[in-house]
């Protein structure tokens, strides 16, 4: 057996994690205004995510452009939101005030809470997460339509790169090029990838189908997935947060 | 027995004509291999076969193809697959899952196999194509006459009466061709009805029949 599905086997069911993401995700919505209630999420999401296995430093890499935009548009919110005590003003225009960063730090931990709890399924296998996904009752089709789609996004990239490489052998230095000419560039790429992936799609579309996909209304399954006594307890606990923080939301109850 | 019978077939795509009253007749336990320039409508040829033509891909089509003496577009999915397997050119696009024991398992868990009975046909198969010991890697991690077998792998599970292959060892360095081209031939050898499709002579050596295009 492989190191990755040994590891798979010590984690989690994924239907534990489905349920962990729909309630940290749920709650980063509804939470409006209440700065430590959403820090308090975050802590949690953090911890959940650290005892899963979330590899956070690879995170980091992936993610690490998209965090700092994330940065920028909270810095952004805050600017374009004032309210509050004044921090800072410059000719008359509240560049920073408390009421701002508040809001600010609202989004940014909103976006960070469904970044975590994405990051959670990156530790299963795409086989696992399907098999959840069947197991809760979702439509066969939705999910290898999910995992197909997943995918679809790094080969997309992955041809875009292909077709980058092989304009610079051609002699365009793509870093010199003013940003004008560079987005029509882009523009010119773009196309022949997605028709390229498109045409891809189709293929797997067609051996997907030769091999009886969506033959019959349900399909059996080679693996199956069960709940042990521990996912019983972390679904209990999920509840149990579940309902302390509907209380907290519903009673307005000021814990912090 | 007839296994494929392809009546007066035509197929184009637009005002591009493909195919032209093309007929054909395989019987059960023949190897035939079609040759043909790139464009001439090899593979169209499969496709329509196997009842990809009209329907999954746009094109106008004439003609009637009868798998076992019943139209193959009113066969079921599953029925379709049961009959007809097909190793496409490109393993990259016909491999989906996150190891090979998933891929192989995937058409049997469409057409309902029991578990036992999945667990039994996918040893087979490993076995069949010399690949058990990467059961549970990841098909990235094959070369591409790796990868190709474990599509082998994949549409022999289902256990297809005849094995349409369409280019199946373009796309493959020396010796992955050398490793297919001897599976190939082990079918072959154990009468599996084959319809072949190739640019070039590599699998002339296995065909029972060949004919132009």
């Amino acid at each position: 057996m492989t190191r990755k599905l040994q590891r798979t086997v010590r984690l989690p069911d994924p239907r534990v994690v489905f349920a962990l993401a729909f309630v940290l995700s749920s709650f980063a919505v509804v939470i409006r205004g209440n700065l430590w209630l959403m820090i308090g999420l975050m802590a949690v999401s953090l911890l959940c995510a650290v005892c899963i296995g979330v590899d956070f430093r690879q995170m980091w890499r992936r993610l690490r452009r998209l965090l700092q935009l994330l940065l920028i548009v909270s810095i952004l919110r805050s600017v374009f939101a004032p309210s509050g005590t004044i921090l800072l003003e410059l000719w008359g225009v509240q560049i920073l005030t408390v009421g701002g960063i508040q809001i600010g730090a609202l989004v940014l931990l909103r976006l960070g809470l469904f970044i975590t709890s994405g990051a959670m399924f990156t530790c299963y296998s795409v086989r696992v997460l399907i098999q959840g996904m069947v197991q809760i009752k979702m439509p066969y089709e939705l999910a290898y339509m999910v995992s197909v789609g997943v995918r679809f996004i790094p080969q997309l990239a992955e041809e875009l790169k292909d077709s980058l490489t092989a304009l610079q052998l051609r002699g365009v230095v793509i870093e010199e090029l003013k940003l004008k000419k560079k987005l029509s560039l882009y523009t010119y790429l773009i196309l022949p990838v997605i028709v390229s992936s498109m045409q891809n799609a189709k293929e797997l579309a067609m051996s997907m189908e030769m091999r009886a996909f969506r033959a019959e209304r349900n399909r059996t399954s080679f693996y199956a997935l069960s709940l042990k006594p521990s996912d019983i307890v972390m679904l209990c606990g999920i509840l149990a947060f579940t309902i302390l923080m509907g209380v907290i939301l519903i009673v307005g109850v000021d814990i912090f | 027995m007839t296994a494929i019978e392809v009546r007066n077939l035509s197929v184009s795509y637009g005002e591009y004509s493909v195919l032209r009253d093309f007929s054909l007749t395989v019987e059960v336990g023949e190897a035939v291999l079609i040759q043909g320039p790139s464009g001439c409508g090899k593979s169209t040829l499969l496709h329509a076969i196997c009842g990809l033509i009209p329907g999954v891909i746009d094109a106008e089509c004439s003609g009637e193809v009868l798998v076992f003496g019943e139209l193959v577009q009113t066969l079921s999915v599953a029925e379709r697959a049961k009959r007809l397997g097909i190793v496409f050119q490109n393993p990259e696009t016909q491999l989906f899952c996150d190891s090979i024991e998933d891929e192989i398992a995937f058409g049997l868990e469409n057409i309902c196999t029991p578990r036992d009975e999945m667990a039994r046909r996918i040893d087979e198969m490993l076995k069949l194509t010399d690949i058990e010991k990467y059961r549970f890697a990841s098909p990235k991690e094959l070369s591409g006459g790796q990868k190709q077998r474990v599509v082998l792998a994949a549409v022999m599970a289902l256990d297809p009466k005849v094995l349409l292959l369409d280019e199946a060892l373009s796309q493959l360095d020396r010796r992955g061709k050398g490793m297919l081209r001897e599976q190939f031939s082990q079918l072959r050898s154990e009468g599996c009805t084959m319809l072949m499709v190739d640019h070039d002579d590599e699998l002339v050596s296995i065909a029972s029949r060949i004919i132009n295009l």
